[in-house]
């Protein structure tokens, strides 16, 4: 609870000094809020275009969150939802006469798996040959990204389109979007990732699954001696790890382009990171960063049009103040001891 | 008690005797931290010449007192004199000026550089107007040294790494005598040695002391203090419970002035072992060869019955650790060759953790902090570790947090396990309640076998009794103990039998009845007795 209190304080640090940013080049700090607000929340449609952010960071910061919890540094959630995008919009083209219910659950699985493997395929790596998961995973997203644009142009395209995006999905598959949303491109997806975050929430917590991955994440060794296998741990928060990443595939591409597009991500397996760290890992704390971050990356265009001394560029500095602010957790810490100890010796009587 | 206390207090500064001036002399010593007293009026003197022992349990405030003394704590309150003048240190380099030295239990010896460099580093002599580094003056002095306080050593120019733990430790001693010391703080420094190595340290201290050097000792081990010091000072929660001419106490006495009750540490309730003949061993290893993290073993044979505790002795490197790892942690240690490991009638020479503990075997891994917790965790998720198989504790993929924590409380109780309650965090709790954590968890489930090592390494003496305690009511109620510990003096308190490894083969073995430390020590170095 503290730490999560340090946590929103670090937060509002970072928040404060971006908006104290904006002062400076003049303009009204609360009229920037109120922009990056009014244009997340201020009506249904907005929200739910917000919403179609924070779906796919909420599935990217749990990608990183899981391995994380074993030890592992996942930076390859952007080559994984690739995967899982391109996977997913294959198996609709090619299999395009499945009932509509059929269709989109073998489409997910699809993005799923696709994802899965990718990011499993690090953990083997880590297993068997001792591959640092940071070098491999980098590698894996240049692999995935060129591996998607050759899939996208040479077997799938729309050869109508001048744009590099694959045919369009049958119908059977498109997810239709809530029309509580006033025609943005939010349903299903919502309701189902909650219920992913749901059900990983109690997994890390209260399964012997989650235990495993905890032990070797705290102690290695110790849980070596114990009798759990550091490599099956890898090999299965990587693998987790990469279908949640490819589950991307349905908000973007089941929910929303109904193609894929190269080049859809906006880097949210990188923002994802982000989204990770601010919520330390937890996942009921994923589910808040990743609204924040969908935000911030919303607001972004709003304040390019509505301002005139800003740009969307102030967006990236409030996030990297957030993330030192959140980061500097430790230094705060540091600081307070530094104080007390002073304090201290002061309070000491001269010998 | 109360006489002893007088006795301490009445010492204390006002009757100076005139003739002698103490070497070091502490007067009112209090160190705070925050609300904690780590040191309340601590006043104590050293005799020039003579090795004062400092004793008490874990926290009790010794290496604060010490860290007063070599500068690197400055006292809230009271004062130091050193040959009679008031001093007052600001940090460790102002008290290694003023002739006191200190080595740390944990060497500080950077171990790529050479011997020689080592002790020079910070007190380098030099040539050509400070510009060079002069090491063959150093070399010169350091001989003359080493000649005169009879403390051989000849290895400058060898890496520190490719010492030997014993000739490190004499090494830290040269160390200060070229830094010129007079007063010797030594923390703890026989915990690493062998029998034999301790005896040699005890000579060289003794050459320093008829040389005129003075030296505090700290150490848990009564039995050392007693044979050596002069004078015992014996420290509880931060205060000064008696300072006691050495002639005038022995083992019982000071356990109890340490913990602040009556201890039994050795004669813990012995009892007439089992009459074994006619029942099968629990434990039977036949020819077992392997190594495991560089450590290797061959052709090693035993058995354990029922109701026996087997002590493993031996020089750290020379099998012991490797051979119970083999027992314990087999996947994770290589075996070669034909031999068989067999625990309560099954194979167990390729078995995993899960197995071990369904059989019937609890362990306690060697390296608390490295093979045995996760110490940012709780008691719960600890006492989880190795039992995720355990029917009682998971039903499917869900862990039973009820149960598990109904028996985390009941293993608190029995093993009076502090903080006492089961979401208290491993790394913020002491070593021996970090030991007893582990303990209960081994014991949790019955076993018929339990493979105990290092149960009380960097524990104090309230929970050495109780751990013991623990250990040899297991065997009581039958169950089969392999005991390893670098403690002699614990496996001989503990063990019916034992086996003494050296290069990786058992050298001999002892029965209860023919256990003698300074046997027992030879053989542990390769001679047979």
């Amino acid at each position: 609870m503290i730490l999560f209190l340090r946590t929103l304080l670090g937060v509002g640090a970072g928040l404060g000094a971006g908006l104290g940013v904006a002062a400076y080049v003049g303009e009204s700090p609360w009229k920037v809020f109120k922009i990056l607000m009014g244009s997340s929340f201020g009506d249904a449609y907005s929200l739910g275009t917000t919403l179609l952010y924070a779906v796919p960071l909420l599935l990217t910061g749990m990608s990183v969150a899981i391995p994380f919890r074993a030890g592992l540094f996942n930076i390859g959630a952007e080559g994984q939802l690739t995967i899982g995008a391109i996977s997913a919009a294959s198996v609709a083209i090619l299999l395009p006469d499945l009932s509509p219910f059929f269709a989109v659950t073998v489409a997910i699985f699809a993005g799923a798996l696709g994802g899965g493997l990718w990011g499993g395929f690090v953990g083997w790596l880590k297993a068997t040959r001792g591959s640092h998961e940071v070098i491999t995973s980098i590698m894996m997203n240049f692999i995935a990204a060129a591996l998607a644009s050759y899939v996208v142009l040479y077997w799938i395209k729309d050869p109508t389109s001048a744009a590099a995006e694959s045919l369009t999905i049958a119908s059977a598959y498109q997810v239709a979007p809530w029309s509580i949303f006033e025609g943005a491109s939010m349903g299903l997806a919502l309701p189902i990732c909650l219920a992913v975050a749901f059900v990983l929430h109690f997994a890390l917590e209260r399964s012997v699954f989650g235990f495993r991955l905890k032990a070797v994440g705290e102690n290695e060794n110790a849980a070596q001696y114990h009798g759990i296998s550091r490599e099956r741990v890898w090999i299965e928060s990587m693998a987790l790890a990469g279908a949640l990443a490819g589950l991307v595939a349905l908000p973007e591409v089941l929910g929303n382009a109904y193609k894929f597009k190269l080049g859809f991500s906006p880097g949210y397996g990188f923002v994802g990171i982000a989204v990770a760290l601010v919520a330390r890992g937890k996942i009921v704390h994923i589910l808040w960063s990743a609204l924040l971050f969908a935000v911030l990356q919303k607001g972004a265009a709003s304040l390019d049009l509505e301002t005139e001394k800003l740009n969307r560029d102030i967006v990236y500095w409030i996030q990297a103040l957030i993330i030192l602010g959140v980061s500097a957790e430790v230094l705060w810490s540091r600081i307070f001891e530094w104080r007390r100890a002073r304090s201290r010796r002061k309070a000491q009587a001269p010998t | 008690m109360e006489s002893l206390k007088e006795r301490a207090l009445g010492g204390g500064g006002s009757t100076h005797n005139p003739v002698v001036v103490s070497a070091v002399e502490l007067k009112g010593i209090t160190k705070r931290f925050g609300a904690f007293t780590a040191n309340k009026d601590i006043s104590l003197k050293v005799a020039p010449g003579s090795l004062h022992a400092l004793v008490g349990e874990n926290g009790a405030g010794k290496s604060t007192l010490m860290n007063v003394l070599f500068g690197l704590y400055e006292p809230d309150e009271g004062e130091i004199f050193i040959d009679g003048k008031l001093v007052q240190f600001r940090s460790p380099s102002e008290a290694i000026s003023a002739g006191i030295g200190m080595v740390h239990q944990h060497f500080m010896l950077a171990e790529q550089m050479t011997a020689l460099d080592n002790v020079i580093v910070g007190a380098e002599p030099t040539k050509w107007g400070c510009v060079v580094v002069s090491r063959s003056a150093a070399r010169t002095k350091l001989n003359s040294l080493a000649e005169e306080f009879e403390i051989p050593f000849q290895d400058w120019d060898r890496l520190v790494c490719e010492l030997t733990v014993g000739e490190r430790q004499r090494l830290e001693i040269l160390k200060l005598l070229f830094r010129e010391a007079k007063v010797f703080i030594l923390d703890e420094p026989s915990a690493v040695l062998t029998p034999q190595e301790t005896e040699r340290l005890f000579v060289n201290l003794t050459k320093l002391k008829e040389r005129g050097k003075s030296i505090l000792l700290i150490s848990h081990k009564l039995k050392e203090v007693l044979e050596h010091s002069n004078e015992i000072t014996v420290i509880r929660r931060g205060e000064l419970i008696a300072s006691v001419p050495t002639q005038e106490s022995d083992e019982e006495k000071l356990a109890e002035l340490m913990v602040g009750r009556k201890v039994e540490l050795k004669d813990l309730g012995h009892r007439a072992m089992f009459a074994n003949t006619d029942r099968a061993p629990a434990i039977r290893v036949k020819g077992v060869s392997g190594a495991s993290q560089g450590e290797g073993y061959q052709d090693v044979s035993f058995t354990v019955m029922p109701g026996e505790i087997l002590g493993l002795a031996g020089i750290q490197g020379n099998g012991t650790s490797a051979v119970f790892r083999a027992l314990a942690s087999p996947l994770r240690s290589a075996k070669t060759g034909q031999g068989s490991i067999e625990m309560l009638g099954q194979d167990t020479s390729r078995a995993d953790f899960f197995e071990l503990h369904r059989i019937g075997v609890g362990v306690v891994p060697e390296d608390r902090h490295l093979e045995g917790l996760m110490l940012r965790q709780s008691l719960v998720e600890n006492h989880f570790l190795g039992q995720q198989n355990d029917r009682r504790y998971r039903s499917g993929p869900w862990i039973q947090r009820f149960a598990l924590s109904r028996s985390v409380d009941k293993g608190i109780e029995s093993f009076d396990i502090r903080p006492s309650y089961s979401n208290a965090v491993l790394g913020r709790m002491s070593g021996g309640n970090q030991q007893k954590a582990m303990l209960a968890r081994a014991m949790d489930h019955k076993p018929k076998i339990l493979l105990i090592a290092q149960p009380t390494r960097g524990v104090d003496i309230g929970a050495i009794e109780r751990i013991r305690k623990a250990i040899l009511a297991a065997r009581n109620e039958g169950s089969a103990i392999v005991l390893l510990s670098t403690e002699l003096d614990e496996l001989i308190t503990l063990s019916d039998r034992m086996l003494v490894f050296f290069r990786g083969q058992v050298v001999q073995e002892f029965p209860k009845n023919a256990f003698d430390e300074w046997k027992i020590g030879k053989a542990m170095g390769g001679s047979k007795a």
